[in-house]
């Protein structure tokens, strides 16, 4: 081969290997970061669960947890939604003053699971009518939907001391 | 000069080599939920084993440094200080044997963050030789590190009823 043709046919080569490369369908992009919209509507779902049990709305308040969730209290665990309707219910029965503080939301880059951590405070009444307040540290965790709603497939809490 | 000649035929080559190279490289991410849970697997039948040996640094070497633990009729323990001393209770008895079951991790498609859910079965002897077996449910959020190992985030435990 002539030093001429060999090097027409490495250029050649090599242009080839350039038109193949940008002749590639547009390489996949990494996916779209949505943990701060994620984080916040993480955060809004759990003041929901404020509203719902002040409105004593069992339905709505079942609504935010998934069909296979787990809840796990100091008292014990419960699995599957249809199972954690009763304590839920129990706890909107009991007509008590519910506030969430939620601390922290760490989201998943891929936006598909999440840990949702902070204090829940309940205050009710005692027998004198007197306030009482009792304040429990939570751990929720989230899982988005195929629809794009996030749900809970764990929900524990336990007092702080 | 055949010297010259095979050097500008390597440099040729070299660049289509780079070219090969540079179209391969797709910055798609890679789904690693595969090797995410056997590690997960691992790192879980490790802590075990550390608990076992009674090796309180080596369990705790499986925390975040924000950890929170919850387990059964106690109050949430928040913080690594906090967990350690749990721990280190935890293992000041005579033996302790642990066993988990139904173990099913959902790693995030990301790789970043997973949710492991089981059951499990704690037989313990404490100092007066005394054996008795504790069983319930476990949610756990591992957190992937930068290094690449898994570490705990939210150890969350409570008893079958």
């Amino acid at each position: 081969m002539s030093k001429r043709r060999r090097f027409f046919l490495a250029t050649t080569v090599m242009a080839f290997l350039s038109a193949s490369c940008a002749q590639k369908p547009a390489e996949p992009a990494a996916p779209p970061d949505t943990r701060a919209a994620d984080e916040a509507a993480i955060r809004a779902a759990d003041q929901d669960f404020v509203k719902c049990a002040e409105a004593k709305d069992l339905d709505k308040c079942m609504s935010l947890y998934a069909d296979d969730a787990v809840l796990l209290e100091s008292s014990g665990a419960t699995i599957g939604k249809d199972n954690i309707r009763k304590p839920i219910q129990g706890l909107l029965s009991a007509g008590l003053k519910i506030t969430v503080t939620t601390t922290s939301v760490l989201v998943s880059r891929s936006g598909d699971l999440a840990l949702d951590q902070g204090a829940v405070q309940v205050t009710g009444t005692d027998k004198k009518g007197k306030p009482q307040t009792s304040t429990s540290q939570y751990a929720l965790t989230w899982k988005k939907m195929p629809d794009g709603s996030w749900k809970i497939a764990a929900d524990t809490s336990a007092p702080l001391k | 000069m055949p010297g010259n000649r095979s050097a500008a035929l390597s440099i040729v080559v070299s660049f289509a080599v780079a070219l090969i190279a540079g179209c391969a490289q797709a910055p798609a991410p890679v789904d690693t939920r595969k090797a995410d849970e056997a590690a997960i697997r691992a790192a879980g039948n490790a802590l075990a084993q550390a608990a076992i040996a009674k090796d309180l640094d080596k369990c705790m070497s499986f925390y975040v440094d924000d950890p929170v633990l919850f387990i059964p009729g106690s109050p949430a323990v928040v913080g690594k200080d906090a967990v350690r001393k749990t721990f280190q209770a935890f293992l000041g008895v005579q033996s302790l044997k642990l066993e988990t079951s139904d173990l099913i991790i959902d790693v995030a498609a990301s790789g970043d963050i997973a949710m492991e859910r089981g059951s499990y079965a704690n037989t313990i002897t404490d100092a007066k030789g005394k054996v008795t077996t504790e069983t319930g449910k476990l949610v756990l959020v591992w957190k992937k590190q930068a290094d690449g190992s898994w570490k705990i985030a939210a150890d969350t435990n409570a008893g079958d009823k």
